[in-house]
């Protein structure tokens, strides 16, 4: 066993090997697991997530995956959810079915269709590279250092996170003439709505960031 | 209002190992070494890299996994997979080694259920309906499948409009009359499906100079465009042809 490494949360619901492979490209060693010892001695755990929220939820369960992410959380070391994994530590989300979330993040997880009006010239999915716009009123930055306002980034979303608490949205992504939380942080834990594992470099270096950020 | 970026797609026909090429769909020639091609695409700023498996859905099974494994070592941007994808189970092996989004046509029309299926299981983001469109008589085009060998006498239209309302979350549009011809994209056909529907839909067939490009964006509401010829046999980088993307006004993502 390595003895520092990224716990990767498999719960046949992510691209778990497109983040492994991220991560060995920025130097870190990681493991694709759903065993409770194995995550609760990682030093940083990411929660994948490709699909939709309530079979990824009913995954979380029938793998009992929802107390040991809890305990990683409350262990205070970094948790990083990416796309649905961010939607999931939200309270609830509407995709198919009211379902509830971790609730980790107070807020919900709203179809991108209901911030935008008719004749938006956005299209839904939303797929495709956009920029972040980080915030200014947040003091947890270090997972957004040294990115760029030229950094692009990967999005392929249908519903995206409204955290109820406004300084947790540390970065936005303009959507025709709305805007939507394209990355939170709430103390350990944050969440990216992007795909930094197939955003170029850009996203390698938010990798990296993540697997820097001290306990 | 904020804009979509146009996205520049490399669409990599294989057959077994290989890239090939070929012209309307037919006469498959060896290209190289796909895995080289999508690397050399990636550090050139590709948005976007689709695999389709032209022979899969002929013998009933797609044998891109092992290409997949490799190119997500190197290459980061995303990869759609297409080519003989029947079950659940195809679509599941695929994601899990590598591929973001699977492409199907042959059993979305044998079974259109399907792309429900896969959208609920994976979410519709995911789940990319692969049209193969022919212009016939009645100046429409119908659906083919099997790489254009077959005719479904459904209207191209109509298809794509029961495809997103299935699920699918986007659209791969290939025009086989225009389909490694260089001659441009088959506007009209672009045109009608992308102002017919609600999700991205993205033109493949035609590509030979970047003014087909301009043209395709000024004519319709594609998201992006799926290249093959002209980046295979580097009559044209990335680089290039975004940078005459941004002098014509199109926005698309410079790669730092």
């Amino acid at each position: 066993m390595f003895n520092s490494y990224t716990a990767i949360l498999d719960y046949d619901c992510g691209n778990t090997e497109s983040i492994q492979n991220a991560l060995r490209v920025v130097g870190q060693n990681s493991v694709i697991t759903s065993d409770k010892f194995k995550i609760k001695n990682a030093s940083s755990l990411i929660l994948p997530g490709v699909g939709a929220f309530p079979a990824a939820m009913a995954k979380l369960q029938e793998k009992d995956l929802i107390e040991p992410v809890g305990r990683f959380i409350d262990s205070g070391k970094p948790l990083l959810g990416i796309c649905l994994g961010m939607q999931l530590l939200m309270e609830s989300s509407s995709e198919f079915e009211e379902t509830k979330g971790l609730a980790i993040i107070n807020g919900k997880v709203v179809p991108l269709k209901s911030l935008i009006d008719s004749n938006s010239n956005r299209r839904v999915p939303n797929i495709g590279w956009y920029k972040i716009i980080v915030q200014d009123n947040s003091s947890l930055k270090n997972l957004l250092s040294g990115t760029i306002q030229d950094d692009y980034f990967y999005f392929v979303h249908s519903f995206a996170c409204k955290p109820t608490t406004i300084n947790e949205t540390l970065a936005t992504t303009e959507f025709g003439d709305t805007s939507f939380c394209s990355v939170y942080v709430k103390d350990n834990v944050s969440g990216v709505q992007f795909h930094p594992e197939k955003s170029g470099k850009s996203g390698l270096k938010v990798l990296k960031n993540f697997v820097d950020l001290k306990v | 209002m904020n804009q979509e970026n146009f996205r520049i797609i490399a669409r990599l026909d294989i057959k077994g190992a290989n890239l090939i090429k070929s012209v309307n769909l037919e006469g498959l020639r060896v290209i190289g070494d796909p895995n080289t091609h999508a690397t050399e695409y990636y550090k050139d700023g590709i948005d976007e890299i689709i695999y389709i498996d032209c022979v899969a859905s002929l013998y009933g099974r797609n044998q891109l996994v092992d290409l997949l494994k490799k190119t997500v070592k190197d290459v980061f941007v995303p990869i759609t997979a297409g080519g003989g994808i029947r079950s659940l189970n195809d679509a599941k092996e695929l994601l899990r080694n590598g591929a973001d989004k699977i492409a199907i046509n042959t059993a979305a029309v044998d079974n259109p259920d399907l792309i429900t299926k896969l959208a609920r299981e994976f979410g519709s983001q995911c789940v990319v309906s692969y049209i193969e469109a022919k212009k016939n008589e009645n100046a429409g085009w119908e659906v083919f499948v099997e790489n254009g060998r077959q005719r479904t006498y459904r209207d191209v239209l109509n298809w794509a409009v029961e495809c997103a309302s299935l699920g699918a979350g986007e659209i791969l549009l290939t025009s086989i009359d225009k389909e490694g011809t260089s001659t441009g994209f088959d506007l009209e056909l672009c045109s009608k499906v992308s102002s017919a529907i609600e999700i991205p839909v993205i033109a493949s067939g035609g590509m030979g100079r970047v003014q087909d490009l301009v043209e395709l964006k000024n004519s319709s509401a594609v998201s992006g465009a799926a290249i093959a010829d002209v980046l295979h046999y580097r009559k044209l980088s990335v680089e290039q042809i975004k940078a005459e993307m941004v002098k014509n006004k199109i926005q698309v993502r410079i790669y730092v």
